[in-house]
């Protein structure tokens, strides 16, 4: 699908109208406007390819928090062995070098026929491509008795930000001899492995500290991602600390008591915590579902050659809020499709039809500071849609160099920040 | 009611197949295309902070004997022997061109 000359005049038209009132947009816009919501993986990736792809480009990303805290290493944030300075970012070298136009606001309605944002401080942005990566946004309710209140007693830790200082500072309260309990829920939700990891370095810590203690995993699956490799990892490092409860074996957390740090799982068993970190089930970010961007599944359908949504043309959803199977929700993901779609933007915004799709995933996981395991796939768009490419791909071998792998995820960690955000770390 | 609930037997691995088509017959990838998504784990450009092996400055030859070499198991990488067998001998190719065209 081209962009019309016509339409083309029609929407710079109407954009040069409406940012009259607008005066933060100050980039020069020859060849169209772009917004971008959410400054994460996905969002401020965007942000930066589209700008250096086409400098005539002028691009806008709505941002709420002033910093981005990542949730990769926060784990390791939890355990001690990383600071949380170090996994805090700011968008200075985008705006500076990048010229991106940076707001701090939140974005809380989208009128895909005007192809205008509304932001909560008043302001309004007009588009010709939009892209969003808000992230994702919790079921709470889904577990009874688990809401935003009861997540400050039994912390997701799972959207950045200071929850798992929270989380840090009960592991640090706990008694020797404690239970910690990490739920983990069903597919699809953001991170596969990290409720395992979070087990892992949970024994990390405690094993120093606090022997003890056992760690326990509820999940509401029969499997989980690379179990094999976390198994051999805590029977190695932590032997008798991690136990790991299949849903089919009761381990589905239904209901929760925060207060007296109760879970109670579909047989109604209870079991007392003494640390808990509740993972609930999610969905996509509330901006998409006031924007009518979600399906019935809560998450957002997009046609993955491009991530155009196939709710609202112009509308590009990346990232954990997008039904991208069979990659997972990750911030490889995110990084990978945003480059998808800078490409397919510039591509539309110069009057090219976009090319093929080719993205890569890698998640890394923290057993132990030295002990890391690792998933990967690359992916194609072919007859049957999105793909992972045949023979590439697959895990960590079990006899694989898991402190090799310890410092390329380190390593991988400062690259994926400096292409993301353009900062060296 | 029992402190916790643990009835642990024998665990059972299932050993995800990553489910796969065959792309080889797709439309060409552009070379930008293939070579960003590198850029997460090799940096911007290529240039990597950390131990992960900088693309950048590297001549073509050298880049497409490393890459042919973890792709055909010659030699053993951490990563790139999976990675690399997403990859066409011509994909490598272009890679190997972008890669050691940035300056
Ligand atoms: C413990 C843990 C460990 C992880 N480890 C890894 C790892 O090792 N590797 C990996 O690849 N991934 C990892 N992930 C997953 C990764 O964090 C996510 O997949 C990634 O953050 C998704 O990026 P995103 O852009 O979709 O969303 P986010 O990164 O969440 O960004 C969304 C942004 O949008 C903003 N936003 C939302 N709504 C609005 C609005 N209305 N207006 C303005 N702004 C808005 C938010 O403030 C947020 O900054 C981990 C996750 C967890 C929880």
């Amino acid at each position: 699908m081209d962009v019309s000359r016509r339409q083309f005049i029609t929407i710079t038209g109407a954009a040069t109208l409406s940012l009259a009132s607008t005066p933060v947009f100050g980039q020069p816009a020859k060849k169209g406007r772009v917004v971008v919501i959410g400054g994460g993986f996905g969002g401020a990736t965007a942000a930066r390819y589209i700008r250096k792809l086409d400098p005539e480009i002028a691009v806008t990303l709505v941002e709420i928090n002033p910093q981005y805290t990542t949730c990769p290493l926060g784990n390791a944030v939890m355990a001690g062995f990383v600071k949380l300075k170090s996994i805090t970012h700011n968008y200075d070298v985008l705006r500076e070098r990048y010229g991106v136009n940076v707001i701090h606001d939140a974005v809380i309605d989208i009128d895909p026929v005007s192809k205008t944002v509304r932001l909560q401080g008043g302001s309004e942005l007009v588009y010709d491509r939009l892209v969003m990566s808000p992230g994702i946004g919790f079921r709470w309710g889904a577990i009874e008795g688990y809401d935003q209140a009861a997540s400050e007693l039994m912390p997701h830790a799972w959207k950045g930000g200071s929850q798992i200082q929270l989380l840090r500072k009960q592991l640090h309260a706990m008694p020797d001899g404690g239970v910690a309990v990490v739920t983990a829920p069903e597919i699809p939700y953001r991170c596969p492995p990290g409720p395992y990891e979070r087990a892992s370095l949970m024994a990390y810590y405690l094993k120093k500290y606090k022997p003890r203690c056992k760690v326990l995993v509820m999940d509401a699956k029969p499997n989980f991602p690379k179990a094999h490799l976390f198994k051999q990892g805590w029977e190695s490092l932590y032997p008798g600390m991690v136990e790991w409860v299949s849903s089919d074996s009761g381990g589905q957390v239904i209901e929760v008591q925060a207060k007296e740090g109760i879970l109670i799982n579909s047989e109604g068993d209870a079991v007392k915590a003494d640390v808990a970190s509740v993972i609930p089930p999610q969905q996509a970010a509330k901006i998409a579902h006031v924007a009518d961007l979600v399906d019935q599944s809560g998450w957002c359908p997009v046609e993955l050659r491009t991530f155009e949504s196939t709710r609202h043309s112009a509308i590009h959803v990346i990232g954990d809020s997008a039904i991208a199977r069979p990659m997972p929700k990750s911030g490889y993901s995110a990084n990978s499709q945003a480059k998808v779609v800078a490409l397919a933007v510039v591509a539309y915004l110069n009057g090219n039809e976009p090319g093929e799709p080719s993205l890569i995933n890698t998640c890394f996981s923290f057993v132990a500071p030295d002990h890391v395991v690792s998933v990967s796939a690359v992916y194609r768009f072919g007859e049957k849609g999105l793909k992972a490419v045949r023979g590439g791909g697959g895990r960590t071998f079990m006899n694989g160099d898991f402190e090799a792998e310890a410092r390329f995820a380190r390593s991988w960690y400062k690259n994926i920040i400096a292409d993301t955000f353009g900062q060296r770390t | 009611m029992k402190r916790y609930v643990l009835p642990l037997g024998r665990v059972s691995f299932l050993v995800g197949v990553l489910c796969c088509v065959s792309v080889v017959h797709a439309q060409p990838v552009s070379p930008e295309m293939l070579a960003f998504p590198c850029m997460a784990c090799h940096g911007p450009e290529g240039e990597s902070q950390g131990e992960i092996p900088s693309l950048k400055g590297r001549s073509y030859n050298d880049l497409k004997n490393h890459l042919q070499a973890f792709k055909s198991m010659r030699r053993r990488g951490v990563i790139m022997n999976r990675i690399t067998r997403g990859y066409s001998d011509e994909q490598i190719e272009a890679l190997a061109r972008y890669f050691s065209g940035v300056k």
